[in-house]
């Protein structure tokens, strides 16, 4: 048929009787391997405050304190903070408090139908200012260090705006700014394909697409992700899982990664209107034009020491949209760190985990 | 012959391969050490295709239990017959669009329906136009995925045939070639005005019918004193600004707490505001 397809039968068998064998090495791993195996986030915490469906949580100290404010994570909507936690020698969360810093995690729990009417303003006006207070009196302090993860970047940045006096520094990863910035550049074709796609919808499309769901699906989310990484995604439990099923400690990376994967909570409704119609759609954010609470967010107040990290071959977040963020902020203490690898390989690739979570104690302390 | 003419070419193509493999080796142009090595009996050519069909028998009942054992949400899919054939049978494709990739997808369109309804005429006149409208949709959707995949079986030969590129020398090999030659027809294709625009009717279609399924649904729940989802929705937007107006009493309630803490840094403020009282005190005796 063709002259380029030059399989050795010899090396043929080979492959076969190798494949056989890693099926079989596989099989009996999968077939040991309980959900106990594949635990996530198992960094030791206690629950502090709860609102709603809001938690607030410490983590235990793992080290003597070298930052003197506490830090308080925040994720997004898409997804959940666990991927910050993944697994033990892949954790932001053990790498800082390890460097002694006192951390507090925000989790927004499982938005169901009955959450539909929530909005940004309620998470960043409301539960991330409540849980932000918290931790001020009960340490005494009028401000704290804030670190945004992606869409939970933008809840940070727009709460820094709206309250600067509570916060002492912002640190934001992956973090969409300039939702636009995915056009006119020369980047790969699968990055920025969330923003090409969320500008296809119309408004109306998006508001009776939260009518009739009530919220944004997650498992809608999960689909538009996988449009980045078509064949990936087709071959994940074929190709992708033969690849690692023959390595224990691989193939339970897959797992956890798989697990943080399915954990995908719908998005409120109101509140996903908001992301997809004022951020993806009009660009709001850094033309000035956001409301929340009926206060305009503007970028120009956040003067608080600024840290800005991005991937670089990040295809869900484009580098240029995070970083925008050095033309609108109001500080002037304002520092980039580019980190290798995608969205997801920031926080669980082991080539960046020194870099990021030194990067930023490191950051933090100059500034503490 | 053109391998890809049907939509088993594949399967054929795999089978004529193997077969020309057989050929070869029993004409005696290839030995295979296995063969001849301790660890395996030597044999004739029926003993040793009889063994290489109980080893693609057996990897394919391995391959089935491991769909099965590790993925148990895939038992009773396609993925227990073959997950292997899925990867290259453009005739699952026809079925499914892009396959399992479009799962999500299909969940999002396709809602719960009620068959036993059809009484109420009006709705059901206009659930049966928007029903039409969306599988219109997605035929349309389904046309330019499908040319996708053509596209990309297309290049995958056209890239097989290359003359100047390096040669594969392995099935492994072989497969990332697809693997990669696809996924680009598939990002260009996701990129496209066309794609987008037909998703997009497609998803609105989907969501107008599902809309009116559940006014049919919700005509069924007033019939029999059930609340309704808009019901529900509605008493949910009072209990979501109840609460958002009681957070925002509560805050104003606590108000002094609420407000930063001022932190002593040492002992000056409160000496300060003694020796001031002190001063006062002096001042007025």
């Amino acid at each position: 048929m063709t002259g380029r397809v030059q399989v050795d039968p010899q090396r043929a068998f080979q492959e076969i009787a190798e494949f056989n064998r890693t099926l079989a090495q596989g099989l009996s791993l999968l077939d040991k391997t309980r959900d106990r195996d594949v635990q996530i986030a198992t960094t030791p915490k206690r629950e502090v405050f709860r609102q709603d469906k809001t938690v607030l949580y410490h983590y235990e100290p793992t080290a003597k304190r070298a930052i003197k404010v506490p830090v308080l994570v925040a994720y997004g909507l898409i997804g959940r903070y666990t991927m910050a936690d993944l697994q033990e020698d892949r954790s932001l969360m053990r790498n800082m408090l390890g460097q002694g810093v006192d951390l507090y995690v925000v989790d927004w729990g499982t938005p169901t139908r009955t959450d539909r009417w929530l909005t940004l303003d309620d998470y960043i006006d409301g539960y991330l200012h409540e849980c932000i207070l918290h931790i001020c009196r009960e340490h005494k302090l009028e401000a704290i260090h804030l670190l945004g993860i992606c869409e939970g970047g933008v809840f940070t940045l727009c709460y820094a705006a709206l309250h600067p006096e509570r916060v002492k520094s912002l640190t934001l990863t992956i973090t969409p700014v300039d939702f636009h910035a995915d056009q006119n550049t020369s980047a790969p074709l699968h990055h920025g394909l969330i923003n090409l796609w969320a500008r296809s919808l119309t408004p109306e499309d998006i508001d009776r697409m939260i009518e009739a769901n009530g919220n944004l699906p997650g498992d809608l989310m999960s689909f538009v992700f996988s449009m980045m990484t078509p064949l990936s995604s087709l071959t994940k439990y074929s190709v992708g899982l033969f690849d690692v099923m023959g390595d224990e400690k691989k193939l339970l990376n897959f797992l956890r990664m798989e697990k943080w994967l399915a954990d995908r909570p719908d998005h409120p409704g109101e509140a996903a209107k908001q992301w997809l119609k004022d951020l993806y759609q009009d660009n709001k954010l850094i033309a000035g034009e956001l409301e929340l609470s009926g206060r305009r967010v503007d970028l120009g107040r956040v003067r608080m020491p600024v840290l800005n990290v991005f991937a670089q071959d990040d295809h869900i977040i484009p580098p240029k949209s995070s970083q925008a963020l050095g033309h609108h902020v109001g500080t002037k203490d304002y520092t980039e760190l580019p980190l290798p690898g995608g969205h997801v390989g920031v926080f669980v690739s082991g080539k960046s985990q020194g870099i990021l979570g030194s990067g930023i104690v490191n950051w933090l302390k100059a500034r503490d | 012959m053109n391998w890809f003419d049907g939509p088993d070419g594949w399967l054929k193509y795999w089978t004529e391969n193997q077969k020309s493999l057989f050929q070869t080796m029993a004409e005696g142009k290839t030995a295979l050490p296995w063969m001849t090595s301790g660890d395996t009996p030597a044999g004739s050519f029926e003993d040793w295709t009889r063994q290489m069909t109980e080893i693609s028998r057996r990897s394919v009942e391995s391959w089935s239990a491991l769909a099965k054992q590790g993925w148990p949400m895939l038992s009773g899919s396609d993925a227990d017959r073959s997950s292997l054939q899925q990867l290259f049978d453009p005739a699952v494709w026809s079925r499914t669009g892009a396959g399992r990739f479009d799962l999500a997808l299909e969940r999002l369109t396709e809602g719960p329906t009620y068959a036993t309804l059809w009484d109420l005429d009006r709705k059901l006149l206009s659930a049966q136009k928007l029903w039409l409208k969306r599988s219109e949709d997605i035929a349309a959707y389904q046309a330019i995925v499908q040319a996708a995949w053509r596209r990309a079986v297309q290049r995958f030969v056209e890239a097989l045939n290359e003359p100047k590129a390096p040669p594969l020398k392995s099935g492994r090999e072989f497969l990332d070639l697809w693997i990669a030659t696809a996924n680009a027809c598939l990002l260009e294709m996701h990129r496209s005005k066309a794609f987008l625009e037909a998703q997009r009717k497609m998803t609105r279609s989907a969501t107008e019918y599902r809309l009116q399924e559940r006014e049919i649904a919700e005509a069924f729940c007033a019939m029999h004193h059930i609340p309704t989802r808009t019901e529900m929705d509605e008493v949910q937007r009072a209990v979501y600004e109840l609460r958002r107006e009681l957070r925002a009493l509560q805050r104003k309630d606590q108000g002094e707490l609420a407000k930063p803490v001022p932190v002593p840094r040492s002992g000056k403020p409160q000496a300060a505001k003694a020796k001031a009282k002190r001063k006062a005190r002096r001042a007025k005796s």
